[in-house]
């Protein structure tokens, strides 16, 4: 099965030279984790050290490969879809097997289901189930959704992820299952690992799990250091203390030198699923109502320079919300303002604001602006004043915020950056009580821009949703509700009838300035060169060794030396 | 330490030492007198010169090498962080974000070099200056103020004013305070430098307020204090006409030793983001946004501002360390 997955991975890579080595079984894989974990139970684990965690322990239904296709992990084959789009039918691979020798069934994906879908469930971590109406046991290795509407992302958001063995899981009760011993104690393993100890705030240790239904792992153990320090890290991968650092890009553009130059470590740079923008304040009365203000802040933006000076090269510029990483990406479809200081000046007049004496615009608002501050009576003046949220500790967000301030005091707008700690940056915003904010966004699988940019998700006036910005445009949500809806027999039918849909949502996105985007995040990740099975994506480009989505990958690495 | 050479004084250049005749006709003038032990005259003994107790400190400060050095040092920090940002103006926030990380002592232009937008780090760096010396030096007044009046209080009055004010005060030094920094940010909505220089006085003033306690403690019992009150003068009079400038002493050094406490103080803040905003610099929010640069050929960006924070705060502790000798009156 591993043979059968690494050739997939090298048929979709095309370009990529087939490894000369040939893979063994032994030796020990000791890697850098930039955390402990709080717990590491599936349901409640919600930072990216403790999915890292997760991804030698639990196997997934299906999982994402480096070019970021859904592709079977527990799943025997991707999944049948009816006619209607609505029944979506799973079949599980009959071979898998817990550690305990009982065998992975219908039952565990169930029951995982319905922990997630509970209402009470005690998690940091969000899961979504509403559109699932019913979850039935065909047979031991069959299950069937039934959806209560055709709905794409269905197949990269749910069925991508964790599957939890139902007789560990399955009779806590989800509201106490945070504290249930189990959660710092995991005893039945499924992925490529078991875990065979947990020494808080130092390390995990695994050793092979030997029955892992894809294929025992080539390690015999592995290892996760808890060094919190991204540059000790990488010092210590330089040194050949770790052989595989997942947080590289953390330690800075100097880090990733320095690890590059070292002829003992390979190292892969790639982007990621999150994307970092400027996002506005579009309610009416607010600086930023106008379609032509923010075309103004587009033309005054050197964009690319701004990400190369923000983030040093550890950025992607980026115009619409979908990330090159992902299939749906199309740089054809994107509008682009270009830079042209003039054309700025123009679109700031064609929005009602004259630059005064000081330099800063200025408007009349005939109905003033309640929810302002200050606030502005009927027929008051309002001034081109604000200030750009930016969470404290990201340098390369407040170096953007800088730069931009400095920038469009050309056409009049007055932006000041203001750093806060995330529990103070945050409330104002889901209130709609900012001007801008700079934030970083992360992505699943699907390109879906339904939670951020669909007027049904505006923030606060609904209770739930990401669309702080206060846009709305009819035509967007159409096509949004359009492209959630187009389900076709197969994921590459369906991925070739809602690329078109994207294009379109893309042009109004990035046209209308739905939200400045600024860039996608670039990662890195450094390998000892002794680690062989380590296989990049499209170009060196794309690959996603990340979170949960790699349990396969964990178990194709080897050691080379057998050591 | 440096060695103190002798200098010939009188008994009355000694602080709270006091003649031992008082008559009932005490002047007004003579009440000072005795009050001020800096102000007093000639003694009757013959002989001495006639050098005040202020005056003999400063004397006795200026033998002190190593603290004149580090005055001498603060000095030109202090003179520079005023004068070259006047002459430089915006100097400091004129961004050149395209050609970034001009490396030190290359040209005169950016003599330190630039930052990562391009900015002149020696402009930088000197407005960086005034933010934290003037963080320190506004905070220590806070705590002077507050620590200073509500000490005098408790040590004067004593009972259960004392009692009261020092409860209040073990609640203060058990704040945690990084929680109030954030509960204070979320609650006026955003940093200002006037919030973390109002956070730091009224949660740092409590050492000042003890010190201040026990020096009253102490003096509200000595002989001249109880003449004062015999001679019917009121409580308010005797805490700041007599009372007052005998605690001073330990007051000033404390004080002294207080800036460079907050100067680092406001550095770990705008280490970790609460102190002012940009493009405004401070010391500490230098050091947080190129943190990331040490390993690496920028490390310069990390290295001036560390050096700068560094070389304040020694010359400040150096010459409260010379304070203190220059005013303990048994080191003679």
């Amino acid at each position: 099965m591993v043979a059968a997955t690494i050739a997939i991975l090298v048929a979709a890579c095309g370009n990529a030279a087939p490894s000369s080595e040939t893979p063994r079984n032994g030796g020990t894989l000791i890697w850098a984790i930039d955390s402990d974990a709080t717990s590491l139970n599936p349901f409640v684990i919600s930072t990216l050290p403790e999915f890292r965690i997760m991804s030698f322990l639990l196997p997934n239904l299906y999982s994402l490969d480096k070019n970021l296709n859904v592709v079977p992990d527990l799943a025997d084959g991707l999944p049948s879809v009816s006619s209607d789009a609505t029944v979506w039918t799973v079949k599980l691979k009959k071979n898998a097997q817990w550690s305990d020798g009982t065998p992975i069934t219908a039952d565990d994906v169930i029951a995982t289901e319905k922990i997630q879908a509970d209402p009470t469930l005690d998690t940091d971590y969000s899961y979504d189930w509403s559109k699932v109406k019913t979850v039935e046991k065909a047979d031991a290795n069959t299950v069937k959704f039934t959806l209560s509407e055709p709905f794409a992302p269905f197949l990269a958001v749910n069925l991508v992820g964790y599957i939890a063995p139902a007789k560990v899981y399955g009779n806590i009760d989800p509201a106490k299952i945070r504290n249930d011993p189990v959660s710092k104690n995991p005893t039945v393993f499924g992925g490529p690992y078991k875990l065979d100890k947990w020494i808080p705030g130092q390390e995990f240790d695994f050793s092979a799990n030997t029955t892992y239904f894809n294929g025992r792992p080539h390690y015999d153990k592995a290892i996760a250091k808890v060094i919190t320090n991204a540059t000790a890290a990488a010092s210590a991968l330089i040194n050949n203390d770790v052989a595989w650092h997942p947080s590289l890009g953390e330690s800075g553009a100097g880090g990733i030198r320095k690890a590059k130059q070292s002829s003992n470590v390979v190292v892969h740079t790639y982007q990621d699923l999150s994307y970092i923008d400027f996002r506005m304040n579009e309610r009416k009365g607010h600086i930023f109502d106008k379609l032509e203000t923010r075309q103004a802040l587009s033309s005054v933006l050197d964009k690319a320079s701004i990400v190369q000076a923000a983030t040093q090269g550890a950025g992607a510029p980026l115009w619409g919300d979908i990330v090159p990483a992902s299939w749906a990406y199309n740089p054809n479809a994107i509008v682009k303002y270009p830079l042209d200081v003039n054309k700025g000046k123009q679109y700031m007049q064609q929005a009602g604001w004259t630059i005064g004496s000081d330099g800063i615009a200025v408007r009349t608002l005939a109905d003033g602006c309640a929810a302002c501050t200050p606030v502005i009576k009927p027929g008051g003046q309002q001034k081109f004043v604000g200030k750009i949220r930016v969470r404290a500790g990201k340098p390369d967000r407040l170096s953007a915020a800088e730069i931009i301030a400095d920038q469009v005091k050309q056409i009049g707008m007055s932006l000041t950056p203001d750093p806060t700690d995330f529990k103070v940056f945050y409330p104002p915003i889901q209130k709609g009580e900012f001007d801008v904010f700079i934030a970083g966004f992360s992505l699943n699988g699907d390109p879906d821009d339904y939670s951020t940019a669909s007027s049904a998700q505006l923030q606060p006036e609904h209770k739930q949703g990401q669309n702080w910005t206060g846009y709305s445009n009819p035509a967007l949500d159409q096509l949004i509700d359009q492209e959630r809806a187009t389900v076709k027999a197969t994921d590459a039918e369906t991925k070739a009838a809602r690329k078109p849909i994207f294009d379109k949502i893309e042009k109004i996105i990035s046209g209308d300035v739905q939200t400045y985007m600024l860039w996608a995040d670039v990662s890195s990740m450094g390998w000892s060169s002794n680690v062989g099975g380590v296989v990049a994506g499209n170009g060196d480009n794309t690959i996603y060794y990340d979170s949960e989505y790699n349990v396969t990958a964990r178990a194709g690495w080897f050691s080379k030396s057998g050591k | 330490m440096a060695q103190v050479p002798p200098i010939p004084i009188g008994p009355a250049g000694v602080p709270g030492a006091v003649p031992d005749q008082l008559s009932v006709e005490t002047t007004v003038q003579q009440e000072r007198d005795l009050a001020q032990p800096g102000g007093a005259k000639a003694d009757e003994f013959g002989g001495a010169p006639e050098l005040g107790f202020w005056r003999l400190a400063v004397i006795r400060f200026l033998h002190h090498r190593v603290a004149t050095g580090a005055l001498i040092i603060l000095g030109i920090i202090v003179l520079s962080a005023i004068v070259v940002p006047i002459i430089t103006g915006d100097l400091y926030r004129i961004q050149d974000y395209r050609h970034p990380f001009k490396p030190p002592f290359q040209s005169f232009q950016h003599l330190l070099g630039t930052d990562d937008l391009g900015r002149d780090e020696l402009a930088r760096l000197l407005r960086g200056a005034r933010v934290s010396i003037m963080v320190g030096v506004l905070a220590v007044v806070g705590y002077l103020l507050i620590g200073g009046t509500l000490g005098a209080l408790a040590g004067y009055y004593g009972g259960w004013l004392d009692n009261a004010l020092m409860r209040f005060t073990d609640i203060i030094i058990s704040a945690p305070f990084l929680l109030v920094v954030i509960a204070v940010t979320a609650a006026t909505g955003g940093v200002r430098l006037s919030t973390v220089i109002i956070v730091i006085a009224a949660t740092g003033w409590y050492e000042i307020g003890r010190l201040m306690r026990a020096q009253f403690l102490v003096l509200r019992e000595q002989e001249f204090v109880q003449a004062a009150r015999a001679l019917g003068a009121s409580n308010a009079r005797i805490i700041v006409r007599h009372i007052l400038p005998n605690a001073l002493a330990p007051i000033i050094v404390s004080a002294t030793l207080g800036v460079s406490g907050i100067i680092l103080l406001e550095a770990a803040l705008g280490f970790l983001g609460y102190s002012i905003p940009p493009p405004e610099p401070s010391w500490g929010n230098m050091l947080q946004q190129f943190e990331q640069y040490l390993l690496d050929d920028q490390a310069y960006l990390v290295v001036f501002p560390a050096t700068a924070l560094l070389i304040t705060a020694l010359c400040i502790n150096l010459i409260g360390d010379g304070i203190r000798d220059a005013l303990d009156p048994r080191q003679r």
